[in-house]
C-alpha cells in the first residue's frame, strides 16, 4: 500500500492555503454535527445521527494569512470507536466535545482523550475541549469551572458554545486556526534536522509526518 | 462538488440521466412497469400463495413497487412472509407473531434495575437520542410527541433485546424508518426489520471482516471500471483507498445518499435478490 502519511499542503503554491485536518470527537447527540454545520453553513436544524464519516472544508482567514480547515465528523456511538485510527491518522487538531447538561458526555470526553492520545502524540495534535449547549443552561450538569480545571489539567484548549444559538462557534474553529497557524510557523523557524527533508527542499512541515 | 438538499444536512447525489442509451441498461429493463395493485394480484393465486416467485422478484427488481402496495410486498421481500404461505396461513403467522413481539417486549420492560441500567447505556441512551431525529421531514414522523417516533423506539429497544448481539448501532433507525412508515404495524414491521437485519452488515459491528470485504469488493470493481479514479484514491495515499466516505453508502444502502423516493427504489431492487448467486 502507498505511503500515508498526510501532511498539511507544502505552501509553495501561495494561492492555496496551507491545509489543516480537524476531527470532532465526543459520544452521541453532543452537537458535533451541529457544531460542524453551524460553522461551515451558518445553519441549525434536526441532524440525523452521523453514520460513517462526514467531510467538510471551510477556508479560515487568521490575521492576513489564510488556511484551508479538513473538518471530520463521524458517529459519537462506541460501537463506531473502532474505524477511529482511520480517522485520527493525520490529524492536526481535534475538538473534544460534550453536552454540558451531560456529566456521562463530560467524563466519554475524557475517554476521548485517552483514545487520541493512545493514536497520536500529544503534542502534534491540537486539542480543544468544547463544552455545546448552553442554550440549554438550566439543566447544566457540568459546571464551566469543571470544564476549565480539566482542559487546563490536560493543556487543553477550552470553550464553551450554543451551536443552536450561534454562540462562540466560530470562535473555536478561528481560535484552533490561530493556534495551528502559530504552531506551524513555529515549527518553520526550527532548524531543520532531517537531512533528506533538506536535501529535497521540501517545507519543513514535511519532516513531521503523522504520529506512528 | 454535490450540493445540500435544502431540508437535508448531508450531501445527495442528483440523477443526471434519468434515461440511459439502451447500449448501457439491461436489455430487459424497459419491459417492466412498476408493480401496481392489478399486477400483484396477478401473482397471486385464489389461496394468496405467489405463483412464481422468480417472476415476482424480476418484475420488482425492474420495475420497482407502487407505493401504494409496498407496505403488503415488503413483508414478503424481507422475508416475514414466505411467497408459498396462503394469506389465511399469514393472518395467522401476524397472530402468532404478535404475541412473540409483545413477549419481547415484556422482557425488556421486566428487566433486573442492574440489567436495565446496562440496557440505558448500551442501547437505550442513544436510541432514545436517535429516534426523535431520524426521518423527520417524513410527514408520519413529524412533530412533538408522535406516536410513530414512539413507535420506532420500541421496536428498536425491543430488538436490541431480541437480538442482544447487534443490540442498537447508529443508522438502524434509518433503516426501520421507512419500513414502519410503509408496514405501519408495530408487530409487523418489527419482524421486517428483523429480516432486513439478516441482509445488512450491521450483524457485525460496523466495521470487522463484512465491512472489510465489502470495500474490498469496492476496490476491485473500481480498479476495473473507474481507473482512473482508482488511481486517484491510490495517489491519495491509505486514507484514499479506505473509502470512509462510503462506509455509509453500505451501511445504509445510500438511504442518505438519495431522495428518499430513489433509495426505496434502490432497496426494492436490492431486496428482490434477482441474479444473485445465492439467494
Amino acid at each position: 500500500m502507498a505511503q500515508a502519511h498526510r501532511t498539511p499542503q507544502p505552501r509553495a503554491v501561495p494561492s492555496q492555503p496551507r491545509a489543516f485536518k480537524l476531527v470532532l470527537l465526543g459520544s452521541g447527540s453532543v452537537g458535533k454535527s451541529s457544531l460542524a454545520l453551524r460553522y461551515v453553513k451558518n445553519d441549525f436544524k434536526n441532524i440525523l445521527p452521523t453514520v460513517g464519516c462526514a467531510f467538510f472544508t471551510k477556508v479560515v482567514d487568521v490575521g492576513t494569512a489564510s488556511l484551508k480547515l479538513e473538518i471530520w465528523d463521524t458517529a459519537g456511538q462506541e460501537k463506531y470507536h473502532s474505524v477511529c485510527h482511520l480517522y485520527f491518522r493525520g490529524a492536526n487538531a481535534a475538538l473534544l466535545v460534550y453536552d454540558i447538561t451531560s456529566k456521562d458526555s463530560f467524563l466519554k470526553a475524557q475517554q476521548w482523550l485517552k483514545d487520541l492520545e493512545k493514536e497520536l502524540h500529544p503534542e502534534e495534535v491540537l486539542v480543544m475541549l468544547v463544552g455545546n449547549k448552553t442554550d440549554l443552561s438550566e439543566e447544566r450538569e457540568v459546571t464551566f469551572q469543571e470544564g476549565k480545571e480539566f482542559a487546563e489539567s490536560q493543556k487543553l484548549l477550552f470553550m464553551e458554545t450554543s451551536a443552536k444559538l450561534n454562540y462562540q462557534v466560530s470562535e473555536v474553529f478561528s481560535a484552533v486556526a490561530q493556534e495551528l497557524l502559530q504552531r506551524d510557523d513555529r515549527e518553520d523557524q526550527a532548524p531543520q534536522e532531517d537531512a533528506a527533508v533538506a536535501l529535497n527542499e521540501g517545507p519543513a512541515r514535511q519532516a513531521k509526518c503523522c504520529a506512528h | 462538488m454535490k450540493q445540500v438538499a435544502p431540508d437535508k444536512t448531508c450531501m445527495q447525489f442528483s440523477i443526471r440521466r434519468s434515461k440511459l442509451p439502451s447500449s448501457e441498461t439491461h436489455p430487459e429493463e424497459s419491459m417492466y412497469k412498476r408493480l401496481g395493485v392489478s399486477a400483484w394480484l396477478n401473482h397471486l393465486n385464489e389461496l394468496g400463495q405467489v405463483e412464481e416467485e422468480y417472476k415476482l422478484r424480476k418484475a420488482i427488481f425492474f420495475g420497482g413497487i407502487d407505493v401504494s402496495i409496498r407496505g403488503e410486498v415488503w413483508p414478503f421481500l424481507l422475508r416475514y412472509y414466505s411467497h408459498e404461505s396462503t394469506s389465511e396461513e399469514r393472518e395467522a403467522l401476524r397472530l402468532q407473531k404478535r404475541k412473540e413481539y409483545s413477549e419481547i417486549q415484556q422482557k425488556r420492560l421486566s428487566m433486573t434495575p442492574e440489567e436495565h441500567r446496562a440496557f440505558w447505556r448500551n442501547v437505550q441512551f442513544t436510541v432514545d437520542k436517535d429516534v426523535v431525529r431520524t426521518d423527520r421531514n417524513n410527514q408520519f414522523f413529524r412533530g412533538e410527541d408522535n406516536p410513530n417516533v414512539e413507535s420506532m423506539r420500541r421496536i428498536l429497544l425491543n430488538y436490541a433485546v431480541y437480538n442482544p448481539a447487534v443490540g442498537y448501532s447508529q443508522g438502524m433507525s434509518d433503516l426501520v424508518a421507512p419500513i414502519l412508515a410503509e408496514v405501519l404495524d408495530e408487530s409487523d414491521t418489527f419482524w421486517c426489520f428483523v429480516g432486513l437485519m439478516q441482509n445488512t452488515i450491521f450483524v457485525s459491528s460496523p466495521r470487522d471482516e463484512d465491512m472489510e470485504k465489502q470495500l474490498l469488493y469496492l476496490r476491485e470493481l473500481l480498479r476495473l471500471t473507474h481507473v482512473r479514479f482508482y488511481q486517484h484514491l491510490v495517489s491519495l495515499g491509505e486514507d484514499g483507498l479506505q473509502m470512509l466516505f462510503c462506509h455509509r453508502w453500505l451501511l445504509l444502502c445510500f438511504k442518505r445518499e438519495f431522495p428518499e423516493a430513489e433509495a426505496l427504489r434502490i432497496w426494492e431492487a436490492c431486496w428482490a435478490h434477482y441474479q444473485e448467486a445465492d439467494v
